[in-house]
């Protein structure tokens, strides 16, 4: 039998209690305080849509001043400006946040849960995001604007050709929102794996989901080492380090690699979102499931990990890479086409078997799949050496990604929004306006970018922003400002039709579409806490399902009500969440949330003022570290044993994999690996080239004290280890003890380490092997210093009593951290300290 | 039916091992492929031997072969990663083994110029646009 939705009366009283669980607290103050993932999504989507507007008003300026040759509208120093701030919005403030604003809004919808599994983190992350926008806007404020392209290539961005301050807003403010998209990521893939509905197996998944567990991973790996990058150059510019400058051995073509890991994947992080929309709206307009599910799984996993071998198809023209290094790259930047291949046949497929339904969302579609098609062709082109050097840095790469961006995100993005607007607000928006926003778009932009392919092979360079008349450019550039123009006419009908229909819309209903996924099982817009009872996912439409109903459980094989259906009691006022199996979504336990704080707010704002000093004075970041420091403190300080308001039954297990803040704490660890490896892989890569290495002025490191602390460290993690295991057969002394000697063991490894820093007589300023020599250990100290911490947090949660039978989140996820920081060490040690002794690479070709 | 009521175990540590070769095996050998032979590939013009990169591409193979056949098992339900067959894991051996035969042709790919190139002979300057 099944178990079905409760008698009205109790789902009154429950609706009543869940929404007092679920809300905020009212005013201003309250507002700040918000952590629910919809007024989180919300916010994501609104700020980033504002940087949207003005990204594109940018572009409007630089359209007209190359409307026609030997134009003055704008100084070229203005230009300059303006297209590095056109580009970094698009890049940083636009997409990849709206991205994790759609995500944030509507992946818990969509697996049938209330809530992401770290709302605080995600309030933080927003924060974050908008506070670095704002620092990188603040810069036109104080009259110096960034100026040296989206990339910031080194040298023109080192301090001799970026004297003022101008590439310190950007690699500060850039690195600042790359925190959110991190946090994000943690978010994201933690929700996927762990919150969704009973029933919804990872075969199950809706793609979308899909989809962003794939982008939440790519980001992960991806954009820590832009954030080693630019803190590196920040380094060089802030404090004269030099990593960057060839006269004293450091390579700029490093801050190329570094920059391109993380760009070329960027590419796919915006572009799988618009996949997994697609993959969304066409079933439900075509009125058929889709075709080739796996096929579809397949690709994103496929160009996700495909598209972190591509970076150096960016560099084809520095000469630093032989035909042979080439060829690799070249041949994974082509094979990349077979899975987007597969995507776009998946989608037509669908549709031609189907019954389309020409509503707006699947006109925005059909326009993305012509125009990424054409993206696509030409992405292919510029992967190959032989093409790529023609059109290197001309307007044909520009013709490239604007097609890739646009067509391929932007217009999906657009379909998004014409198919959920009415699940977020309730109302449809207006049919002929979207009809009319569509096909101005679709024209504006073709007549915008389609000349520019034919322009770039004409010879004409990107990034000028004046050209002689008669080159044969001239009615180009001028179709493509008129095109510009219409393009943005679109966006305003779309900006018109938003807020008319927002306040005066036809009511939309709950399912205005007869869509297949479980964000239409709720009410539009959806109640604080999305689901009272959490619904059944046992299908890849499950709203399509004729055999069961969608709050159809079974009953458990005791008789007893089901844990999904549970929940729509609230217990013990707290906002509860249903945890299942990774694999195939059983449920496991009801974990809770945290509620609206303050804190994710005091903690952006803390952490902004460290990027700050980095401006103004050291003194502000000194501050800034301490009151970080101490936010995180509040943020985390454990005032209650863990699980003190679970349900008693079934009994929820924190361990292990089971947890959900093991599996953060699993992210957390890639993304400290994934920054180690970037700066392991410089200083290889500026190893190799040097002729002399170290360079003839410094003696190779001494072995004995770095070996003696590698000992004390290893011997730390076995200890850990033990103590660790006493914890889980629940022998509190033994954990004490275990963690007592291991904390001893790496404050002697601390010491030993910061002596042999303060020991080493030459500043990191002298050459980049000093350089390299202070962030590669010095970064790692740091880690170990994290490591630390975190035991001592689990430490002192013993001894205040904070653990029972299947609640020891903290001494799990601390034991785990500390095998990574010993793992990492060793890594450290072979470059750091035995890589001297190898001497130079010599080689002909860089890495 | 909560997980403990189905009689399901959860993935022992060999269950998740074989999971996660089965299903990320052939990327990640793929990614090990690329990195190695683009690491490699600069030494070959000085004095290392272009037999390296070969190993390095056959090594990669059986690592294909290898996530392969255990995405193969898993696929019909022949490794007891969750104490019987389950859709979930069926499904991840289907997904591992077409990775297997995408990346498996993509390191074949990136082995053809290791016979064909010299590894001393650059791009050279590039021609593009003054």
């Amino acid at each position: 039998m099944a178990v079905g939705q409760r008698d009205l009366a109790t789902r009154i009283d429950a609706h009543d209690r869940l929404t007092a669980i679920w809300s905020r607290p009212p005013g201003f103050f309250g507002w700040l305080m918000g952590v629910n993932h919809r007024t989180v999504g919300i916010r994501y989507i609104i700020t980033a849509f504002v940087f949207f507007v003005i990204g594109g008003i940018e572009a409007l300026i630089l359209r007209l001043q190359l409307a026609r040759p030997e134009n003055d509208l704008l100084a070229l120093q203005a230009y300059n400006e303006i297209f590095t701030m056109h580009g970094t919005t698009m890049m940083f403030l636009f997409v990849v946040p709206m991205v994790e604003g759609l995500a944030m809004y509507f992946l818990p919808l969509m697996l049938g849960a209330r809530d992401l599994p770290y709302p605080r983190l995600n309030a933080f992350g927003y924060f974050t995001f908008l506070l670095g926008g704002v620092l990188v806007y603040t810069s036109f404020v104080v009259g110096t604007v960034p100026d040296g392209g989206w990339f910031a290539y080194p040298p023109l961005t080192n301090r001799d050709f970026s004297p003022d301050t101008s590439m310190d807003f950007w690699l500060l403010g850039v690195t600042f929102i790359e925190l959110s998209a991190i946090s994000a990521a943690i978010e994201i893939t933690v929700g996927v794996l762990k919150f969704r509905a009973p029933g919804m197996a990872i075969s199950q998944m809706p793609l979308f989901a899909w989809n962003m567990l794939a982008v939440a991973i790519m980001i992960l790996l991806a954009f820590p080492a832009l954030i080693l990058a630019s803190t590196m150059l920040e380094f060089d510019r802030a404090f004269g380090t030099q990593f960057y400058n060839p006269d004293a051995g450091g390579d700029p073509i490093l801050w190329q690699h570094l920059f391109w890991f993380f760009g070329h994947p960027e590419v796919y992080i915006q572009f799988l979102p618009s996949v997994g929309i697609v993959s969304m709206i066409v079933p439900v307009f075509s009125r058929r499931p889709i075709i080739g599910y796996i096929g579809l799984v397949l690709s994103a996993l496929a160009v996700a990990f495909l598209s972190f071998g591509l970076w150096a198809h960016h560099m084809y023209a520095t000469g630093a890479l032989s035909i042979l290094s080439a060829s690799f790259i070249a041949a994974s930047s082509s094979m990349i086409a077979i899975p987007n291949g597969v995507q776009i046949f998946t989608w037509v497929a669908t549709i031609w078997a189907g019954r389309p339904w020409l509503q707006a969302p699947m006109l925005f579609v059909l326009g993305f799949l012509v125009l990424f098609v054409v993206g696509g062709v030409t992405g292919v082109m510029v992967a190959l050496p032989a093409f790529d050097r023609q059109a290197h840095d001309t307007f044909f790469v520009v013709a490239h990604f604007h097609y890739v961006l646009i067509g391929g995100v932007v217009f999906p993005f657009l379909a998004g929004f014409h198919y959920w607007f009415p699940k977020v607000t309730g109302r449809m928006l207006h049919h002929r306006l979207s009809v009319a926003t569509f096909w101005t778009t679709f024209v504006g932009f073709n007549i915008t970018f389609f000349p520019m392919h034919i322009v770039g092979l004409l010879g004409m360079p990107r990034r000028i922003g004046i050209y002689d008349a008669g080159l044969g450019w001239d009615g180009y550039n001028l179709a493509s400002t008129i095109g510009a123009f219409i393009l943005a006419l679109g966006i305003l009908f779309f900006i018109v039709n938003v807020q008319k229909s927002w306040r005066s819309g036809v009511p939309a209903g709950n399912d205005p579409w007869r869509g297949h996924s479980l964000e239409w099982a709720t009410s539009s817009p959806p109640d604080q806490y999305n689901f009272a009872v959490i619904p059944y996912g046992g299908s890849r439409e499950p709203l399509w399902m004729e055999d069961r109903g969608i709050f159809d459980h079974d009953p458990e094989e005791d008789g007893s009500e089901p844990l999904a259906v549970q929940l729509a009691e609230p217990y013990a006022d707290r906002r509860e969440m249903l945890v299942t199996t990774l694999i195939d979504a059983r449920p496991e336990y009801a974990v809770v949330l945290p509620g609206p704080s303050i804190l994710p707010l005091l903690t952006a704002l803390a952490a902004f003022v460290v990027f700050l000093g980095f401006l103004t004075t050291y003194w502000v970041t000194a501050a800034g570290v301490v009151a970080a420091l101490a936010a995180l403190i509040a943020w985390t300080w454990p005032s209650e044993p863990e699980g003190e308001h679970e349900r008693p039954r079934p009994p929820a297990r924190h361990e292990g994999p089971r947890s959900t803040a093991w599996w953060g704490a699993l992210m957390f660890i890639v993304f400290s690996a994934a920054v180690l490896i970037p700066l392991l892989f410089s200083y290889l890569q500026i190893w190799s080239a040097n002729t002399e290495w170290p360079p003839d002025s410094y003696e190779r490191p001494d072995l004995l004290l770095p070996a003696i602390s590698s000992v004390l460290l290893v011997l730390s993690g076995f200890i850990l280890w033990w103590g660790n295991r006493g914890e889980r057969d629940e022998r509190d002394s033994r954990m004490r003890l275990g963690f007592s000697i291991a904390l001893l063991l790496g404050a002697a490894f601390l010491a030993i380490q910061g002596w042999e820093l303060v020991r080493f007589e030459h500043p990191w300023t002298e050459h980049a092997y000093t350089s390299l020599y202070y962030m590669v250990v010095g970064f790692h100290v740091l880690t170990v210093a994290v490591a630390m911490g975190m035991a001592l947090w689990a430490l002192i949660r013993s001894y205040l009593g904070h653990y029972a039978r299947g609640h020891r989140n903290s001494a799990d996820v601390a034991t785990m951290f500390w095998y990574y920081a010993v793992g990492g060490w060793l890594l450290v040690l072979a470059c750091a300290y035995l890589l001297p002794y190898v001497g130079p690479s010599a080689l002909e070709f860089q890495l | 039916m909560n997980a403990e009521a189905t009689g399901r175990q959860s993935p022992t540590r060999k269950g998740r091992l074989a999971l996660l070769v089965g299903t990320l095996g052939a990327p990640a050998t793929w990614a090990f492929h690329l990195f190695m032979s683009y690491g490699y590939a600069p030494a070959t013009c000085a004095d290392s031997p272009m037999w390296g990169l070969h190993l390095i591409t056959v090594v990669s193979l059986i690592g294909i072969a290898v996530a392969a056949t255990v995405a193969f098992l898993m696929w019909r339900g022949r490794l007891p990663i969750q104490g019987g067959h389950v859709q979930g894991v069926a499904y991840l051996g289907l997904l591992g083994l077409l990775l297997c035969g995408l990346f498996g042709a993509l390191i074949l790919l990136e082995a053809w110029p290791t016979w064909v190139a010299d590894p001393c002979q650059g791009l050279g300057a590039p021609v593009g646009p003054a």
